[in-house]
């Protein structure tokens, strides 16, 4: 399985230096279901990490942005995990003709509060990285990052954005 | 190029309804619009069939516009995240705001469910909303 993996990843790579706004459709296809929700894509870290490197030089603080990169796909997989629950749950919920509202507002409560839970997770995680870097480097990291926003989005809603 | 992308999706993750959500009760199986054509081959009663597929396409309606002010918002998220000098601070009130938008949408569908439930009988719902395989142990 790892070398598997590893093989996935030097392809990866490969393929990331002919094309990096490609590279994070076609590793959604690699990495395969159990890294994906039907609402969003998983950050792609080995892209990232090529961005990181090439733009964060400095010895201690290119690790430190890595690892809370590292952190926040993290908190992508237990929230992506959360969800797949509480949707099995509401769709056996949902299947039972006699289920109460009350029923559905306990398993609603429930994921809200992992949900916020996350939402504060990844704040905090966010905020660290970027005290990692300096201004100048987050300018070069999120560079016409716009425009695969809005791609990105635009797929996953399923309709354009608006400036 | 991708690193507020990334703060993007989870957002995104958290806060989207989706298509293929289970809360989409018109598309139970992530298949729009086949929820609509189940309960049209279940329900014999005209009346009845016209009310319960008018109820499902409407509540795949909300989802969408949901999804469409989600999308907004995560649009503005990712614009504000992507200015260095801005913090955690002036990201919450979107996500707040997207937190309550999804609890007024759930708390819609869920209204919209139970008066679904009244043109529908018993055995019909069980036919239109089957109960889901449970998942083999990995």
């Amino acid at each position: 399985m790892l070398r598997v993996a590893g093989s996935h990843m030097r392809l990866l790579q490969v393929l990331h230096q002919a094309h990096a706004v490609r590279l994070v459709l076609l590793v959604t296809a690699l990495v395969g279901p159990a890294c994906r929700s039907d609402d969003a894509t998983r950050p792609d870290y080995y892209a990232e990490q090529q961005e990181v490197e090439k733009t964060v030089t400095h010895s201690s603080r290119a690790p430190a942005a890595l690892a809370e990169l590292r952190r926040r796909d993290e908190i992508f997989d237990q929230a992506a995990r959360s969800k797949a629950d509480f949707r099995a749950k509401l769709a056996t919920l949902n299947a039972d003709y006699n289920a109460t509202p009350e029923q559905f507002s306990r398993l609603m409560a429930e994921y809200r509060a992992a949900r916020q839970q996350t939402q504060r997770d990844i704040l905090e995680a966010s905020a660290r990285l970027k005290r990692t870097v300096s201004p100048q480097e987050w300018k070069d990291l999120v560079a016409e990052e716009s425009h695969t926003i809005r791609l990105e989005l635009q797929r996953v809603i399923g309709e354009p954005v608006e400036d | 190029m991708i690193i507020v992308l990334g703060f993007v999706l989870v957002a995104a993750l958290l806060n989207g309804v989706g298509s293929g959500d289970t809360l989409d009760f018109s598309s139970i199986d992530g298949v729009s619009a086949t929820t609509a054509y189940r309960a049209k081959d279940v329900i014999a009663d005209e009346d009845r069939e016209r009310e319960a597929v008018y109820g499902i396409k409407q509540m795949g309606e909300v989802v969408k516009a949901h999804n469409r002010r989600v999308g907004q918002s995560l649009w503005e998220l990712g614009e504000i995240h992507m200015q260095h000098k801005r913090n955690v601070a002036d990201l919450q009130p979107a996500l707040i705001q997207m937190d309550a938008d999804l609890e007024k949408t759930y708390a819609d569908l869920l209204a919209r469910r139970l008066e679904l439930r009244r043109s529908v009988t018993a055995e019909e719902w069980q036919k239109i909303y089957p109960r889901p395989a449970v998942p083999e142990p990995s």
